[in-house]
């Protein structure tokens, strides 16, 4: 295991700044009553305290919008322009256990099968995840759930606040060497004092309301069919509103369209891609129409997909990781905490 | 940036009727009056053709200075087309200068076929105007710019608004409400009056009530009704038929809250809901509250200042508690005279910050019980800006603005858009804004009380409307 360092809290803005200088460096920045990963500067109202970001981490890898080329056309003259690739390293500091173990199943779906897609991994290439322990999870967190330890989240660098401190520990090689890029503002650290500040997550995380689900039961490949015929479907997305909040708020979803925009002169097209939502009817739009003629289909795709078909398809991970940002934000109090509850308990019920 | 040795040629779209102000414009041309070659003409049918929306893309496409022509009122082609055009603008170039933009950049003004030498006048005073402003650069979309534009310098981020004074009271127990709710729904259910009930069921956590339909008496007994409870219902009965994919031929029993019997009343007044197929039961409210981490998080500010204590509408009325506690006086405004009192530069910051917030995922269109279009205009894939792409800053304003004024005359102010935005935008203040000039310039309104009540969008006043002045927003 790699060295430990702490640095005092009030040294932050310290450790910020030289952290901005070789990279730009984001993290939970309270702006207009809300918490983002937003750019730090040196204004910027920093909360480290705040649970949950409203957006998640995946906007800096997946941005709500982004150029893939573009096309000119002069007279019948056509040329095709790729779009660069990101090259600006960059540090997120802050990523809570859930949001990283989101970005390891964004990895699994544009990282781990060819082709592999390359504006993905030029933005994950560059970027230095800076972890950071919750210091209290709350009611809504389920990642005890899905296997997380909220009190060891990982990255690339981990960090927790302990006391009036804050503990760093590299995890990667490109963890260790940023770490040792700040060494000149750290000090050593001894492990050990996170033990009793560990301890106290692990206990509050496994003593939450949903942090124990019964994943176990039904959520296998054998069950698939049952599970998407199940007439429960027909109940539960009645009171959808099929506003695509989950989708957009989830550290995991990530579904993109792909249309042009002609750039305003009529000489050609720029082609981008813009995230989507399986709760919008225009999803998959096809020549033909449209797969999912209710919103009954499109509700079950989001969950069959979060607790089947990704866990089939990438050696049992769930596509959730119990961040409870669905909890908070459904405008009608729908998440994927009832549905797991819900399903499980038919296929316990066929068992009996 | 702009070359320095270039002097700056704005680009001026102007919008004009076809009878009046376009013939005035050919006039001019005849008659060898000289108008700046800035002003590129659009022709419509009528002044009330131009749609808001067209305005803001206008602006979106590179335009410096919007400006609509049309006949004098009581000259109209068709009558009365430009009485709803002078109260459309009247409230758009309002609702523009509130979120901080310039509104010298827009302008609205009567020529006639006959007034060339007045269509020359204005072309030449607004594209002066519009040279000394300068560029653009509140409201375009950068794909559209040629390269070398530079983007608007944004300031870095303060808090402008001081928050709103707390006005959350304690919410009185709406048990007794609740017990009579389940009795009713039971009582209909099992008699054969009403074949469902849509209410709030009982939901895995205390604070998660999910609104739902009852089929059987049976399942009553997780029909609840707390403060929790603040999913507004009425749009719902608008789809009915068609929930869950079938149709759906029986009658329902509804229960609303006083503000959602004001959404329920506006549905009903737009003809899409079908009374004789709803029964409707109004429930007395106290009030509900913003649920964090599933803890009750305080009273919502929509309910702070609530001012709906009856129902408009309603087969029945549960309302047990006479005595609960009661604004003495309308304070919804509060925040919005806060917004109009700043400067302009920080008007436009403020909702600048505000409005980058946004992830266009729509929950604030979805939920709102207004926003009822069969196909929403951003829905079309026919336009370069659809729903979810959220390429730039122009794009949240667009379909911010372009929103509130689809609503404007018809939002019965109930707040769900800003409840249920997942990134805490006051989306409900730029529907407060038209609520507030609304009652200012055409007397007070309040959609869904009565459904007989002319909107002020669609209809007008002759001894009021000439009154205001529309390029200033303020009455003469």
């Amino acid at each position: 295991m790699s060295k430990t360092y702490k640095i005092a809290l009030d040294k932050l803005p310290e450790l910020y700044a030289q952290t901005a200088e070789n990279r730009n460096l984001y993290l939970p920045i309270r702006r207009g009553g809300t918490l983002n990963f937003e750019a730090w500067h040196k204004d910027a109202a920093v909360d480290l305290y705040g649970l949950k970001t409203a957006n998640t981490p995946k906007d800096l890898f997946l941005p709500q919008s982004e150029d893939l080329y573009t096309i000119k056309m002069d007279g019948t003259n056509i040329e095709v322009f790729a779009r660069e690739f990101f090259d600006k390293p960059f540090a997120i500091f802050g990523i809570k256990a859930c949001d990283i173990e989101a970005i390891k199943v964004l990895d699994n779906i544009y990282l781990s099968k060819q082709p592999v897609d390359m504006f993905y991994k030029a933005r994950r290439d560059n970027a230095v995840l800076i972890s950071l322990a919750c210091n209290e999870p709350k009611n809504a967190c389920f990642c005890h759930a899905f296997g997380l330890d909220a009190g060891n989240p990982g990255g690339d660098v981990t960090t927790w606040i302990n006391g009036d401190n804050l503990y760093i520990q590299g995890q990667t090689d490109k963890g260790s060497a940023y770490v040792e890029e700040m060494s000149g503002l750290l000090e050593a650290a001894d492990f050990g004092d996170l033990s009793g500040l560990q301890a106290n997550i692990r206990e509050t995380a496994q003593n939450l309301p949903y942090a124990k689900l019964p994943l176990d039961k039904g959520f296998t490949s054998e069950d698939m069919m049952a599970m998407f015929n199940s007439e429960q479907w027909g109940s539960f997305h009645r009171a959808c509103i099929g506003c695509g909040t989950c989708t957009y708020s989830c550290p995991t979803c990530s579904c993109y369209d792909i249309k042009d925009h002609d750039g305003g002169d009529c000489k050609g097209v720029t082609r981008f891609r813009c995230w989507d939502s399986c709760m919008y009817p225009d999803f998959t739009l096809m020549a033909h129409g449209n797969n999912r003629l209710t919103q009954k289909e499109r509700f079950r795709q989001r969950f069959m997909h979060k607790l089947m078909y990704h866990p089939m398809n990438y050696e049992g991970q769930f596509g959730c990781v119990g961040c409870g940002r669905c909890i908070n934000k459904c405008p009608v109090s729908l998440n994927i905490v009832k549905i797991i509850k819900s399903l499980a308990e038919v296929k316990e019920d066929a068992n009996a | 940036m702009l070359d320095e040795n270039k002097t700056f040629e704005p680009l001026i779209v102007a919008f004009c009727c076809n009878w009046c102000s376009y013939a005035g414009a050919d006039l001019a041309g005849t008659s060898r009056l000289s108008y700046p070659p800035n002003v590129k003409i659009i022709k419509v049918p009528c002044s009330c053709r131009v749609d808001p929306i067209f305005v803001l893309r206008a602006f979106g496409k590179g335009a410096d200075g919007v400006i609509v022509c049309g006949c004098h009122p009581g000259d109209c082609h068709y009558s009365t087309g430009n009485y709803f055009t002078r109260r459309r603008f009247t409230l758009m170039f309002n609702l523009m200068d509130y979120l901080g933009i310039e509104r010298d950049r827009m302008r609205l003004e009567w020529v006639s076929a006959a007034e060339a030498t007045k269509f020359a006048r204005v072309m030449n005073e607004f594209t002066e105007t519009i040279t000394n402003l300068g560029p653009n650069r509140q409201i375009v979309d950068l794909r559209n710019l040629p390269e070398g534009y530079e983007d608007l310098e944004r300031e870095p981020h303060r808090e402008i608004l001081p928050p709103a004074t707390d006005k959350s009271r304690d919410i009185p127990s709406v048990a007794k409400i609740e017990e009579q709710m389940k009795l009713r729904a039971t009582k209909l259910l099992a008699d054969g009056v009403v074949d469902r009930v849509l209410a709030w069921k009982k939901g895995d956590h205390e604070t998660m009530p999910e609104p739902a339909f009852f089929d059987h008496p049976g399942q009553i007994e997780d029909l609840v009704y707390n403060k929790y409870c603040a999913p507004n219902l009425s749009k719902y009965l608008m789809n009915a038929p068609w929930l869950g994919g079938k149709l759906f031929d029986g009658s329902t029993l509804v229960f609303l809250k006083p503000c959602d019997s004001y959404s329920f009343n506006q549905l009903i007044k737009e003809n899409l809901v079908n009374t004789d197929k709803v029964h409707i039961i109004g429930i007395g409210c106290g009030g509900t509250v913003q649920v964090e981490e599933l803890e009750d998080a305080g009273m919502w500010e929509k309910c702070q200042v609530c001012t709906k204590v009856s129902h408009p509408v309603g087969d029945e009325i549960i309302d047990l508690s006479d005595d609960s506690p009661r604004l003495e006086k309308d304070a919804r405004f509060e925040l919005v005279e806060a917004i109009e009192a700043l400067e302009a530069p920080d008007r436009f910051a403020y909702w600048q910050s505000q409005l980058s917030k946004c992830i266009r995922c729509n929950a604030c269109r979805n939920t709102c019980p207004v926003c009822n279009c069969k196909r929403c205009v951003f829905s079309s894939d026919k336009m370069d800006m659809a729903s979810k792409v959220n390429a730039n800053e122009f794009e949240e304003q667009l379909f911010h603005i372009v929103r509130a004024y689809h609503v404007a005359g018809r939002c019965s102010d109930c707040g769900e858009c800003s409840r249920v935005c997942p990134q805490d935008i006051p989306v409900h203040l730029l529907n407060r804004k038209f609520i507030k000039d609304i009652n200012e310039f055409y007397g007070e309104y309040q959609a869904g009380e009565n459904i007989e009540a002319p909107e002020p969008l669609t209809s007008y006043d002759l001894n009021n409307d000439g009154q205001i002045d529309i390029n200033k927003g303020v009455r003469t």
